[in-house]
């Protein structure tokens, strides 16, 4: 059973969809393996950010899975993004980019298709599944794990 | 214990960007596109739109869907933008999608050789943003123009959609 940590983003109107992605990378980069991480989630930042405009980390998380922790990000919205209290966007104390990563976007079942033909054009370690799902779409495979508890998660809820 | 938010015409300006994109790209997807190259040119537009709301010299968001082999527009969505700023520094955030969502599909799918692009119309002597140059429109001859109403507002800054469609 891996551990699951969980963060909080405060997006807009406190800040735009790009600018959440550009502080969700720093957050995931800063370890040793954010160097040669950064340039792939750099390069998907506009599909990314079409994807937090479109609110789709406020219920379901951006899903990152490495040789370590898991770790769920989540974005607020409107008046719960102006809200100091509902952001937890410290550094983690762990690379959460470690060994075989992948990070995982959370996508209304509409926009599957055209986000996912958009990553796998410029990214091979970021997916996208429909955010009422748990599966991403192109690697199934690995979703099949252990089932978890999303400590922070839930006695933040 | 219950809290008040207090906004800030910068949060009208990213609230109103971030919503228009997103427009954008509902559009497209609905017109039967794909959005790939909107999202490639996302930040860019991003921060043309916001530094021009900011500035209060963008007046209206343009999607060309055009024909690549004639150049001639097919259908073209605008979103123009209402400065009626309340500086109360209150108010409620308000996007209309289902209106905008039903008449994208009432307009219908676009031809799928059909390629589109973005344009930002400003008041004269707009600030520079890199990456932005002038350019011009498409002929709307024979389009008729449909207006929408409010679809997008924070703080009185607003946007309205309308789309020019066949006559």
């Amino acid at each position: 059973m891996s551990t699951v940590v969980r963060r909080d983003f405060r997006s807009t109107p406190h800040r735009d969809a790009h600018q959440t992605w550009t502080e969700i990378v720093a957050l995931l980069t800063a370890g040793a393996n954010g160097a040669s991480a950064r340039p792939e989630l750099q390069a998907v930042a506009g599909v990314a950010s079409s994807v937090i405009a479109d609110q789709g980390p406020r219920e379901a998380a951006i899903v990152v899975t490495c040789d370590g922790p898991r770790t769920r990000i989540y974005c607020h919205y409107d008046d719960h993004a102006l809200d100091e209290s509902n952001g937890n966007e410290a550094a983690l104390g762990f690379d959460p980019l470690n060994g075989d990563w992948q990070v995982s976007l959370p996508v209304d079942a509409d926009d599957l298709a055209w986000v996912t033909s958009a990553l796998a054009a410029c990214a091979t370690r970021v997916v996208a599944r429909d955010r009422k799902s748990d599966t991403p779409v192109a690697t199934a495979a690995r979703a099949a794990g252990p089932l978890t508890v999303d400590i922070e998660g839930f006695l933040k809820a | 214990m219950s809290a008040v938010a207090v906004y800030s015409r910068s949060h009208s300006v990213t609230y109103v960007a971030d919503n228009i994109l997103k427009s954008l790209k509902d559009i497209i997807r609905l017109s039967g596109l794909d959005p790939t190259k909107l999202s490639q040119d996302w930040e860019s537009i991003q921060r043309a739109i916001r530094a021009w709301l900011e500035s209060e010299h963008l007046q209206k968001v343009v999607l060309e869907i055009y024909n690549p082999q004639t150049d001639a527009l097919i259908r073209r969505w605008d979103v123009d933008v209402v400065y009626q700023w309340s500086g109360s520094g209150e108010g409620s955030f308000y996007t209309d999608t289902d209106q905008l969502r039903y008449h994208i599909q009432k307009a219908g799918v676009a031809p799928s050789q059909a390629k589109y692009c973005v344009l930002l119309d400003n008041k004269p002597g707009r600030p520079d943003v890199p990456g932005w140059g002038s350019g011009s429109y498409r002929s709307t001859s024979g389009l008729v123009r449909q207006s929408l109403g409010s679809t997008i507002e924070h703080g009185g800054l607003g946007a309205q959609a309308a789309y020019w469609r066949s006559a």
